[in-house]
């Protein structure tokens, strides 16, 4: 079940606001809980056995690191650490990476291992790295462990970011576990939260979208550079809009539920530098990344060569966390290298560039990536960004007018939102303390709903582009 | 900075804040307020089976079963069932379309939305595989009767004919580079008739349906004058036109949900050499007088006033005195060519492989077949996947 559809907005959330609303707070937890395994099994009804498994194992696994912990047992304080480390690991290895493991083996051995490609369990990559954090942050000490499995399992299975994140950090919802204030107005922020990032998700990406495919769609030799940049732009554009808008929504259903998640998404095509743009995109999974493997690897307080190989494995990791391909693994290092190239090279020189160019230079690798990241394969990929640079059919043709002039109210849409300027605008206006226009908030937000609301009963599209994952 | 003036700011800052929270209160209630209207609305609304805007059958409950729900079954149609039972769905539907129409956008679900309330399909990469297939068939089945002639003719989609009705620059394939493949793989064994060209000369004319997929009588009637030159029928006949229906929304109108225009339908009678006819369906077992089914245009698509839509075989036998007996390979494009064709045969046998499972050699054997005709439109024949398996030879 996706947010961004009639069936949940209309059936499945109004009947999980009604009896979280109902019932006393001591039972909200189970409430999220198992209306949580419902919305799962939605859409995975056989996997939700993996899923409850994951949840008692790891609820078990805290359990007992911390009670040799309490006993100063330090060899089975490691070995009950190592060992639900590598059972998360070795479920999400196996689901995951299996079929491209066992099909590259076969491309190289003389003889075939036979295999059968399993689907993916959906949000395994976000659910697994949730129970990392737990279990990582119990054995250092930093959070205490849960002994309530409903708690558990409603913070693993929570179903605003069950599926696509944020990955919410144990630490960073122990306490609100327990304990977090629910009020109206908060309810309300959750509301413009959630409306937001379904106008983003179903007005503006599912909308470019579809130039997108349609240009993804066009034969490779006939793409003209204009055209193939469109495409580009139209990706590029999708794909921040999708994500963060499902992110959002995330958020927001989250707020009406009493929660605090970080935001995922700080307007990160307003970086000025790959580094920052970084600081800026999924930033849950970045900040995963670093508290997790970059730092624990030693970060950046070690030898120059040490620290590279450190940012290495990070963004080869980063890159095989989106999917198990060669065009992820590519598509990781990509950002490794520019991130060492900006840290030991560019460093003095981006200082010195006017703040435009750091913006173009930002945008034009972002672009190149998302390239890589959209190929069906890095073959593909390849003659794509050849049409870009005028290797496919020329540098400007009709189609590019026509995909331009199709799609320029929405380019210029896009543009707008990708910066902080009309959020602050709208806010300035609506939430001035000169005249009252607060009613104003009021219909934008309900109006966006119901313009949303058209493009969902009118379902045709309405991809995710972050299910993979 | 005076204290007054810092004291000023705090207020404002303080009102700020209330204000802002005083829209999310509000928001908060609203918009719970809104999911449980639309919810109950939904529940609460009549159940619709069929949408006559889209032009489809309406999702139904589905059956709960254990099956069901551990292969997602239950899950997928049960979503289906809400989506398609939403409360004033067509208004919905509507509002999504005018929203379109404000981002500028020039294609609906795979419609170009061109000039003059064009509507145009975009067209699809073709089966290549199932083509070169189909192909082959016909040039073995045209060799396999060298005693009947055994015509094609593949017309042209609007999207071609009608090139600047197109949005500008909207990417469409090369359809005479199609069309040119077809003939040339057909070369040698069949007698190709192109009607483009005649077509092109008529692009300012009303030859496709704005709103539908199909050609107009009048396109096929322009279309004829080549197949009768080729097939030696006496052509230049005069017709009386008929307007049966003037409020044909077609399959376009339905996919894209533009529906600002409308079409006409007109039937044509060969005024010249009227004939007396009776029409078989044989898989139905019906007999009729007439090619034209008035019922139909009682329904959404008033194109199937031609037969009722497309039928596996239908033999149409003429009081006429005629020694030629026709055997028509065709998709629906061929079903309004058929008025033009009836005075030059004895026999008209209409056969849509797409629904047509029995053995054509027989046919061509005990009908006394003279001529064969392919009558297909390019978009359909390129994704064709059954004139091959019709056509193959019986082995015994």
């Amino acid at each position: 079940m996706i947010f961004s559809s009639v069936f949940f907005m209309f059936v499945f959330l109004p009947i999980v606001l009604l009896v979280y609303f109902l019932v006393p707070k001591r039972l909200k937890n189970l409430v999220i809980f198992l209306f949580s395994l419902v919305f799962y099994a939605w859409g995975e009804p056989v996997y939700i056995v993996l899923m409850l498994f994951s949840i008692v194992y790891n609820y078990v696994a805290g359990i007992e690191i911390a009670y040799h912990k309490k006993w100063k047992d330090e060899r089975w304080t490691k070995i009950t650490f190592w060992m639900a480390v590598g059972v998360n690991l070795g479920m999400l290895g196996f689901f995951k990476y299996y079929g491209f493991l066992l099909e590259n083996l076969n491309a190289i051995l003389p003889f075939k291992i036979p295999f059968r490609e399993l689907p993916l369990p959906i949000g395994i990559s976000f659910y697994t790295f949730q129970t990392l954090s737990y279990i990582i942050d119990v054995y250092r000490d930093k959070v205490n462990v849960q002994r309530n499995l409903i708690s558990f399992g409603a913070y693993i299975s929570m179903f605003p970011q069950l599926i696509a994140g944020p990955i919410v950090r144990y630490a960073d919802v122990e306490e609100q576990l327990e304990n977090r204030r629910i009020s109206l107005a908060k309810f309300g922020d959750g509301v413009t939260w959630f409306l937001c990032g379904l106008g983003k998700k179903v007005l503006l990406a599912n909308n470019i979208g579809m130039a997108y495919d349609s240009i993804a769609a066009l034969p490779a030799g006939s793409l003209s550079a204009a055209t193939a940049w469109i495409g580009c732009a139209a990706y590029t554009f999708q794909i921040y809009f999708d994500f963060s808008g499902y992110s959002d929504m995330a958020i927001g259903l989250g707020k009406m539920f009493g929660f605090d998640f970080m935001r995922n998404f700080q307007y990160p095509y307003t970086s000025a530098s790959i580094t920052d743009f970084w600081r800026r995109w999924h930033i849950s999974l970045g900040s995963w990344f670093r508290e997790y493997v970059y730092i624990p690897l030693g970060g950046n307080r070690v030898d120059r060569r040490r620290h590279i190989r450190n940012i290495l494995v990070v963004w080869m990791l980063t890159g095989l966390w989106h999917g198990a391909a060669w065009k992820f693994l590519v598509w990781g290092l990509y950002y490794g290298l520019l991130l060492l190239l900006e840290k030991y090279l560019l460093k003095n020189v981006l200082e010195h560039v006017p703040g435009f160019f750091k913006h173009i230079y930002t945008m034009f690798f972002v672009m190149i990536g998302w390239v890589i990241f959209a190929s069906p394969d890095l073959a593909a990929g390849l003659s794509y960004l050849g049409a870009m640079f005028g290797f496919g059919a020329g540098l400007w043709d009709a189609t590019a007018v026509y995909y331009l002039s199709s799609y320029l109210i929405l380019f210029i849409l896009l543009i707008l939102c990708s910066g902080p300027y009309p959020y602050k605008k709208f806010c300035a206006y609506c939430y001035s303390a000169r005249k009252k226009r607060w009613g104003a908030a009021l219909v934008f937000y309900l109006l966006i709903f119901v313009l949303s609301t058209a493009y969902l009963v009118n379902a045709t599209y309405n991809p995710f582009l972050y299910f993979r994952f | 900075m005076s204290t007054v003036q810092e004291n000023r700011r705090e207020a404002m800052r303080i009102l700020r804040r209330r204000r802002r929270a005083l829209a999310y209160r509000w928001l908060g209630i609203g918009f719970v307020a809104l999911l449980a209207v639309f919810a109950l609305l939904n529940i609460f609304g009549k159940k619709k089976t069929f949408s006559e805007a889209e032009n489809r059958t309406l999702a139904d409950f589905p059956a709960l079963t254990w099956e069901s729900v551990v292969n997602g079954d239950f899950m997928t149609k049960f979503e289906d069932y809400v989506a398609d039972q939403f409360f004033a769905r067509n208004g919905w539907i509507d509002l999504k379309f005018w929203e379109d129409m404000v981002l500028g956008k020039k294609e609906s679900n795979g419609v170009y939305l061109g000039k003059d309330g064009y509507l145009m399909e975009v067209p699809e990469e073709p089966d290549m595989e199932n083509m070169k297939k189909n192909l082959q068939s016909m040039a073995d089945f045209a060799d396999r009767h060298a005693d009947a002639a055994v015509y094609a003719s593949m017309i042209p989609n609007s999207f071609y004919i009608m090139e600047e009705k197109l949005p500008y620059g909207a990417p469409v394939r090369d359809q005479a580079a199609d069309i040119s493949g077809i003939y040339d793989a057909l070369d040698g064994s069949v007698r190709c008739i192109d009607v483009s060209d005649t077509l092109r000369q008529h692009a300012q004319e009303y030859i496709y349906y704005k709103t539908d997929h199909h050609w107009t009588s009048l396109g096929a009637s322009y279309a004829f004058e080549d197949l009768a030159e080729q097939m030696g029928l006496a052509g230049d006949a005069s017709y009386e036109v008929y307007t049966v229906a003037n409020d044909f929304e077609g399959t376009l109108a339905s996919r894209s949900g533009d529906h600002r225009s409308s079409d006409t339908v007109q039937i044509f009678e060969n005024a010249d050499s009227p004939v007396d006819y009776v029409v078989l369906y044989v898989e139905e077992g019906e007999k009729t007088s007439s090619i034209y089914d008035s019922e139909s245009l009682e329904n959404k698509d008033k194109y199937t006033v031609f037969f009722g839509g497309n039928h596996a075989r239908v033999d149409i036998t003429t009081t006429g005195t005629q020694s030629r007996n026709l055997l028509l390979f065709k998709d629906s494009y061929a079903n309004c060519m058929v008025q033009f064709l009836l005075p030059y045969f004895r026999n008209i046998i209409m056969v849509d492989p797409r629904y047509f499972y029995d053995n054509v050699d027989l046919i061509m054997e005990t009908q006394g077949i003279t001529d064969v005709l392919f009558l297909y439109n390019v978009n359909t024949f390129v994704k064709d996947r059954s004139i091959a398996d019709v056509l193959a030879a019986e082995t015994e």
